[in-house]
């Protein structure tokens, strides 16, 4: 980096360019549990091509990804599974909550749905809808590059620990 | 196929049977008092019911299954009658419902059951009922003596209490603090046998499980040497929400159902809705609504076989499909701006019409899809990979089907070809050409034969319905049921009152029930609908086509590859929402 330092101009902050890099390479693990699951497909598909956002490389392990994009109902058997898999996402992590149901329970005001995934996890970006169009969830997506962009402070996700009904997962 | 006539009611000749005591098997044939005191009722609706007591559900339900009347067990629920005590000494039924894939006949079996009691389950005679019974103790707390595996099947594992229970709160939430820990069903036969079993676990977040669904395996190198399955991920309680709303605002929550085909889910809703108020639907309402299923059964299909394809490392397919499936989202959103879920249908008909000129988008879209498909046969038909990966994969016989109550693709691929469209025709499904495709050995790749080949048949409705699509309204205009247009709302007195009127107290079907299905995507979507006269659905019970799919799962892959697994797995198209309701 000094070599370079040398040689180069550099009319940019170091991590403004680390920024730039990582809103420009989200890898999202599509967390598509229902309804928002096939309307997320139409957001990775031809007509819509999230590729374009350079959020291409969709990855269903959590060691791979940054971006936990939850489409979907979470039902209160299934929060476990979601902080399981949040937990072992690493850092710098962001949330995307597709949909009604993912954000507040939707109109699921039932016994066994989560009301809204914050519960759970910290969320960066809600994206409203039921299901949300896709120019919706690219929006969302458009929304978290500028947050990572301009380092937006995240004090929900910096603060965040496991809630105390969940268990961990051994 | 050769047609049936159904109108004739099986009631009669089952009355005779039971009364003379004649029945086919011998044990049964000494006397009708095996059967304790059997009712013979016919509802309103024209259902056939049977009312019998808890301690002959197994001897009748034998009797069914031996002297071959009735090959289905469709659907097996409960049903809280707390709030309807009078005349009643026990609070629940148990309710059965039978088909026959012979005669089309239905029959609704009735047995009371008291609090804290047990009834006997037909498991053992339907294979059916496990998992239906199963549901029906996991909601009502209802015990099925005998029945193998009486544990929690929809809610989670540290769930206290059965919430459709009328006095279980429907917001009243509890925790669960854990995923399950591996299991399997308890089995005296199974022995390892000094193999070295490794357990594995896929799902229920894992690409190729859709989300929702945990496969539990132990398997010996690359065989599975015993299988499992968890369900529940997705119990978003459709069937207490259902109770706790109107009936029109049921229909928003009957799109998630199956949402890879929201409109169909609404049409068997309302259409069950229409029934118990006794009401037709104008020609109209009924051809747009055919559109609308078969439009929808098309894109169900693309998502079943792309994704099915996906599973198996074909990701073009799925790009593919997906080009033709936005097109239909196209039309539905140009016909009532939503694209998923539509909830198009309003009880009595349609929500709105159909924009100018919107049948001639239908046709034209029909013709490109019909490229589409061409394309996708010339992609995966004939394709080496695809046939090694699916052919003899997932082999099921037609009685093996029948038993587990498969219907829709996956039955019609085993080579019985059942179609409500044909068996029991609505909304003038009989007056149009078009074959109900049938396959042969029931493998994986005939399931998909058969989708490829149902989606052309759509194809052919489609045109058939949008060439000679009838003029006229697109509802019916029943003051105590639709409301009225917005102008008379905005415009006049009455319209206003009557408007108020139906927001406010809802639409009043008589009292009574019924069972409905139609042909769906995925077979034979029922709706169980019991009326108290109120603004709200008493009780209803989805008989969602996939249950009883999956429910043969385990035994599908015990013996097979662990990559069958994920082959089968996506031809049976599990759709979780109407798995898990």
């Amino acid at each position: 980096m000094d070599e370079m330092a040398k040689s180069f101009a550099f009319t940019t902050r170091l991590d403004d360019i680390v920024a730039w890099g990582a809103k420009n390479a989200l890898w999202p693990l599509p967390y598509g549990t229902a309804c928002c699951g096939i309307e997320l497909m139409s957001v990775m598909g031809p007509k819509y091509d999230l590729a374009r956002f350079g959020a291409e490389v969709v990855r269903f392990s959590p060691r791979q990804a940054d971006l936990l994009l939850v489409a979907g109902t979470i039902t209160e058997k299934m929060a476990p599974v979601l902080v399981h898999i949040y937990e072992q996402m690493l850092t710098p992590k962001y949330v995307i909550s597709m949909g009604a149901c993912a954000s507040s329970g939707g109109f699921y005001r039932s016994y066994h749905v989560l009301q809204g995934i914050d519960k759970v996890v910290p969320v960066d970006v809600f994206v409203p809808g039921c299901p949300p169009t896709p120019e919706a969830v690219l929006d969302g997506v458009m929304t978290l590059q500028r947050m990572i962009a301009e380092h937006t402070p995240r004090p929900w996700a910096e603060g965040w620990k496991r809630p105390s009904f969940i268990k961990p997962i051994t | 196929m050769e047609t049936v006539n159904t109108t004739s009611s099986p009631l009669e000749s089952l009355k005779r049977d039971f009364a003379s005591g004649e029945s086919s098997v011998e044990s049964f044939a000494n006397s009708s008092a095996a059967y304790g005191s059997l009712k013979f009722l016919t509802t309103s609706t024209g259902d056939d019911v049977l009312e019998v007591d808890k301690d002959s559900v197994p001897a009748v339900f034998q009797q069914f299954k031996d002297s071959g009347r009735f090959d289905f067990l469709m659907d097996v629920t409960a049903v809280d009658h707390l709030n309807q005590m009078a005349g009643r000494q026990k609070r629940f039924d148990v309710v059965y419902h039978l088909f026959s894939s012979k005669t089309y006949a239905r029959l609704r079996v009735k047995a009371q059951v008291g609090e804290g009691e047990a009834i006997p389950s037909i498991s053992p005679i339907y294979r059916a009922a496990n998992w239906f019974e199963r549901e029906a103790y996991d909601m009502f707390g209802i015990h099925f003596s005998g029945h193998p595996n009486l544990t929690r099947i929809l809610v989670h594992h540290e769930f206290v209490g059965h919430p459709l229970r009328k006095d279980y709160d429907a917001d009243h939430q509890q925790h669960c603090s854990s995923a399950m820990p591996l299991h399997f069903l308890p089995d005296p036969n199974f022995k390892s046998e000094g193999r070295q079993l490794l357990p594995l676990n896929i799902g229920p977040s894992h690409p190729a499980t859709h989300g929702t669904l945990r496969v539990m395996a132990e398997v010996d190198g690359e065989t599975i040497a015993r299988a499992n399955v968890e369900l529940g991920f997705l119990h978003r309680c459709f069937e207490k929400m259902a109770e706790t709303h109107p009936y029109n605002q049921v229909i928003p929550y009957t799109d998630r159902l199956n949402y890879c085909s929201a409109p169909m889910n609404n049409i068997g809703y309302c259409k069950a809705v229409e029934r118990l108020l006794g009401v037709e639907i104008p020609a109209r309402a009924q051809a747009m609504r055919i559109v609308l299923a078969e439009l929808s059964r098309i894109i169900d299909h693309f998502v079943c076989i792309g994704a099915n394809a996906v599973d198996l490392g074909a990701l073009t397919g799925f790009f593919h499909l997906f080009t033709y499936r936005e097109m239909v989202y196209s039309l539905f959103e140009k016909l009532c701006g939503a694209r998923l879920t539509v909830s198009m249908t309003r009880i009595g008909g349609m929500a709105q019409d159909a924009p100018e000129g919107w049948f001639d988008d239908v046709l034209e879209t029909c013709k490109k899809i019909s490229e589409g498909v061409d394309q996708l046969d010339g992609l995966l038909t004939g394709n080496k990979i695809w046939q090694q990966r699916t052919q003899g994969v997932g082999k099921i016989s037609a009685e093996d089907a029948i038993a587990w109550g498969y219907t829709g693709p996956c039955l019609r691929a085993a080579g019985v070809g059942l179609d409500l469209r044909r068996a029991q025709p609505y909304y003038g499904y009989d007056q149009l050409d078009f074959k109900i495709p049938v396959g042969t050995t029931g493998d994986v790749f005939d399931r998909y034969l058969v989708r490829v080949a149902e989606m052309r048949e759509s194809l052919k409705i489609i045109e058939q319905v949008c060439k000679n699509m009838p003029s006229g309204d697109y509802t019916i205009r029943d003051k105590s049921i639709v409301l009225p247009e917005k102008s008379e709302v905005y415009g006049n007195i009455e319209g206003l009152m009557n408007h108020f009127m139906l927001v406010i107290k809802g639409l009043r079907p008589p009292v009574g029930d019924l069972y409905d299905a139609t042909e769906a995507a995925n077979g034979e979507l029922g709706f169980y609908l019991v009326s108290d006269g109120s603004g709200r659905p008493y009780r209803l019970k989805v008989r969602p086509p996939c249950f009883a799919i999956y429910q043969s799962f385990p035994d599908q892959i015990t013996g097979g590859l662990l990559a069958d697994v994920i082959a089968i797995l996506g031809s049976m198209n599990l759709i979780a929402g109407e798995l898990d309701r």
